[in-house]
């Protein structure tokens, strides 16, 4: 087979994006999840929480305003 | 602005009596152009799609985000210009979405000229919109180091599927559904959330970060921060569209499923649901935003709280606009 110089190039340009496309990048978004999932209490938890304690501390913001969604 | 306006050098071939065939293929020595030389046809496509989007302000995402979204991938050590054409993929990206749901849900369009075209053009400027967001990404994936190409080529890929399968979940799921058997309403809308809008802003900080560096605890740490952001917009939007929502009885809010979780007779106030969401989830955002270097975490919290202010109990930070 001729391994001329082209097709040495394009062979380590494929190894590289291998590499690139294998498990470190298929593990990213799933690891983005689940960091997401530990570090945020669900909804549901805060939701229940609220029912049963109340509500501790006057949650007011700055920024309310009904009507300003983007309607999504 | 968009590439629609460059002139790509490439390939045609005629095929067949009197049809021609665009063939994409990069110039040897210009990876980074991508399609060609355009037909009028061609240019009056690309025209118009640019026009509509552009003239649109409803469609596109407030500078204040852009500028925030620049300040992180420069502050993780990019280039201002690949980080910049991140940004116009992703800004087209926004508009595809936001005209898809604004159609889908027969909302207002906030603009005259397309509100007066038919369904299958409005639907088609979405699909064109998406094109040019996935042309933009090319044009840049082929510039960047091949490994970091495909990283972020894959981040934008598993993003846009998480987009997609929330809309379909959005369009399918009613809200007199929630709380059937297997179906938490809390849990469901929250999903909901991550998927629609969580996985864009997980796309727009994480692409940024991926464009600047090929450290993943970085882009990592970026793109958890933008799910938790695109989560937190999907839950304000929601409960300040509330009256919007009361013509659309079946449509899953958060309000609802809310109200659904803890019994209707313990409904607070949206924005005391509002207030005690976010102070929750900035608490986590802060957490993970440890991870990055002061000036990523600035531009990240400079955008947090340019949306929705200041979070409660919480001194205002400075806001800065400078890189």
């Amino acid at each position: 087979m001729d391994r001329s110089p082209q097709q040495d190039t394009s062979a380590s340009h494929e190894v590289v994006i291998e590499e690139a496309i294998g498990a470190p990048v298929e593990r990213s978004w799933a690891d983005v999840q689940q960091a997401v999932a530990r570090a945020v209490p669900r909804l549901r938890e805060i939701a229940m929480q609220v029912a049963v304690v109340g509500v501790l501390v006057a949650p007011i913001t700055d920024s309310w305003s009904v009507g300003g969604g983007r309607g999504c | 602005m968009v590439a629609a306006a460059d002139v790509r050098e490439g390939v045609t071939q005629s095929v067949g009596a009197g049809s021609r065939l665009f063939l994409l293929f990069p110039t040897e020595g210009k990876r980074n152009a991508v399609s060609t030389h355009h037909s009028p046809l061609a240019d009056d496509f690309h025209t118009t799609v640019v026009r509509v989007l552009d003239r649109s302000p409803a469609l596109s995402p407030p500078a204040t985000w852009l500028a925030s979204f620049e300040q992180l991938g420069v502050s993780l050590g990019g280039k201002q210009a690949p980080i910049q054409q991140f940004i116009r993929a992703w800004t087209r990206l926004y508009s595809a979405t936001l005209l898809l749901d604004h159609l889908q849900d027969r909302d207002e369009l906030g603009d005259a000229w397309l509100a007066a075209q038919t369904p299958p053009l409005q639907y088609h400027f979405a699909f064109s919109a998406y094109a040019l967001a996935n042309d933009e990404l090319a044009a840049l994936t082929s510039t960047l180091p091949p490994a970091r190409g495909v990283r972020l080529q894959r981040l934008w890929s598993a993003t846009v599927l998480q987009l997609a399968a929330g809309q379909y979940r959005d369009l399918t799921l009613r809200a007199s559904s929630l709380g059937a058997a297997g179906l938490e309403a809390l849990d469901c809308y929250e999903e909901l959330a991550a998927q629609k809008t969580g996985a864009a802003f997980a796309l727009a900080l994480g692409g940024c970060a991926g464009t600047a560096t090929d450290d993943i605890a970085l882009v990592d740490a970026a793109a958890s921060a933008g799910l938790i952001v695109g989560m937190l917009l999907q839950y304000y939007d929601d409960l300040l569209d509330q009256a919007s929502q009361e013509a659309q009885p079946e449509a899953v809010t958060l309000a609802r499923a809310w109200a659904v979780s803890v019994g209707g007779d313990k409904a607070l106030p949206l924005k005391d649901i509002w207030g005690i969401i976010y102070a929750r989830y900035w608490n986590a955002l802060d957490a993970i935003l440890a991870a990055l270097p002061a000036p990523a975490h600035l531009a990240i919290s400079t955008l947090v709280q340019g949306m929705f202010g200041a979070p409660p109990g919480a001194s205002p930070i400075p806001i800065t606009t400078t890189v």
